[in-house]
């Protein structure tokens, strides 16, 4: 005889993106696909047009837990303007990590490596999502194009979006950068997918099936 | 940047970093009070796996094993302008509004903060692993609550390839 207590507990499996909207989808997945092709161009001033004019933007970015810069891939380029509050004291300093406005937030992110994300890593949540402002959180992959050996990094980004004239445009967004997980720099830009998928066989048809790309 | 702005960074980063100092230490310690911390229409997205409302919340942490977390990184920022003043209601993702309480004098006040947090946390029975979480939280009252919880572990997402096209 035991006692009917419950302590069943467990991790949910992890899904790939949450939408508290499904209607939302379509403008998220534009959102991201024309942020992100404007941000891994070469010049990245014409993101200009996605900030409102007093937009906040800020980078965190910190080493694993009980890593440093002699034991993974520096983040040098990131500590300077990283605003980890854990690290950064004094309002002066605080504040000035806090770029305010379109044109202080495009030139820190032009001084960011250069990038190439990898849209397959992407795990996309949608927790907010309503006609005056849309919240959404996106974590992933990209590596630096244009650094020595291209190193792979793991980011989380949040965008909150307020409609602007017929689309959008960013009040705020932050952007925190670390180096990935050994199974994550494995599987980042890996052409063949990690987990195998189970593919129907193809059916001979006369006519193409029209496959619906979500 | 005018000086009711400065006040309000300087806010947001005073919020975050007690905040944050309670959330985790709740999260490994007392987690039967988490849901405390929510709008009692608060959205919680645990690993891409949404919960909406207190009572939902709370079976989702009280279903998690015990943690240890370690913080490594907070960063916040206040959100200005007219959707300083939000609030989220109704009970359903269907009905989600924001609702400007500017309009109502009493929660005129009103302020809103985004925190972004990482580190490294332990859940019993699993490795250890590195984890992002994306908070909006809100001044109700003289309580700080939580909007919007977003948890992702640094991981490999594993998700079928039909949802994949989705992003």
């Amino acid at each position: 005889i035991t006692f009917d207590v419950s302590d069943e507990t467990s991790i949910p499996p992890s899904k790939g993106s949450f939408l508290c909207l499904p209607e939302g989808q379509p403008i998220v997945r534009q959102f991201l696909e024309q942020y992100y092709s404007l941000y891994d161009a070469e010049n990245r001033q014409p993101l200009l047009d996605a900030y409102h004019q007093n937009a906040l933007f800020s980078l965190s970015t910190a080493y694993h837990a009980g890593e440093n810069s002699a034991t993974s891939p520096r983040l040098f380029d990131y500590l300077p303007e990283s605003r980890n509050l854990r690290k950064v004291n004094g309002y002066e300093r605080r504040n000035k990590l806090l770029k305010s406005g379109k044109l202080a937030i495009v030139t820190s992110l032009s001084q960011l490596p250069s990038s190439q994300h990898d849209p397959l890593s992407f795990a996309v949540d949608l927790p907010i999502f309503t006609p005056q402002l849309i919240y959404i959180s996106v974590s992933g992959l990209f590596k630096e194009t244009k650094t020595a050996k291209q190193p792979v990094r793991a980011f989380n980004r949040v965008f909150v979006l307020v409609p602007a004239g017929s689309g959008f445009c960013i009040v705020n967004e932050q952007f925190f950068v670390t180096n990935p997980t050994p199974e994550q720099e494995k599987a980042a830009f890996n052409v063949n997918p990690v987990v195998p998928v189970q593919v129907e066989p193809p059916v001979p048809s006369a006519v193409p099936v029209p496959v619906a790309l979500g | 940047m005018d000086q009711e702005h400065k006040v309000k960074i300087d806010d947001a980063c005073r919020a975050a970093e007690e905040f944050t100092n309670l959330y985790y230490e709740n999260l490994d310690r007392r987690r039967h009070l988490m849901s405390k911390f929510y709008l009692d229409t608060g959205v919680m997205v645990w690993n891409g796996n949404g919960v909406n409302g207190k009572d939902m919340i709370h079976k989702l942490f009280m279903e998690l094993p015990a943690s240890e977390s370690n913080l490594l990184s907070v960063d916040s920022h206040p959100i200005l302008g007219k959707t300083n003043c939000i609030y989220v209601t109704g009970n359903d993702f269907r009905f989600l509004q924001l609702i400007p309480v500017h309009l109502d004098a009493a929660v005129g006040n009103q302020r809103t903060v985004l925190i972004q947090a990482a580190g490294f946390v332990t859940f019993q029975g699993k490795a250890g692993v590195p984890f992002q979480q994306n908070f909006m939280v809100t001044a109700e009252g003289d309580k700080w609550k939580i909007v919007s919880d977003c948890f992702r572990f640094q991981e490999v997402v594993q998700m079928p390839a039909e949802s994949k096209a989705k992003f």
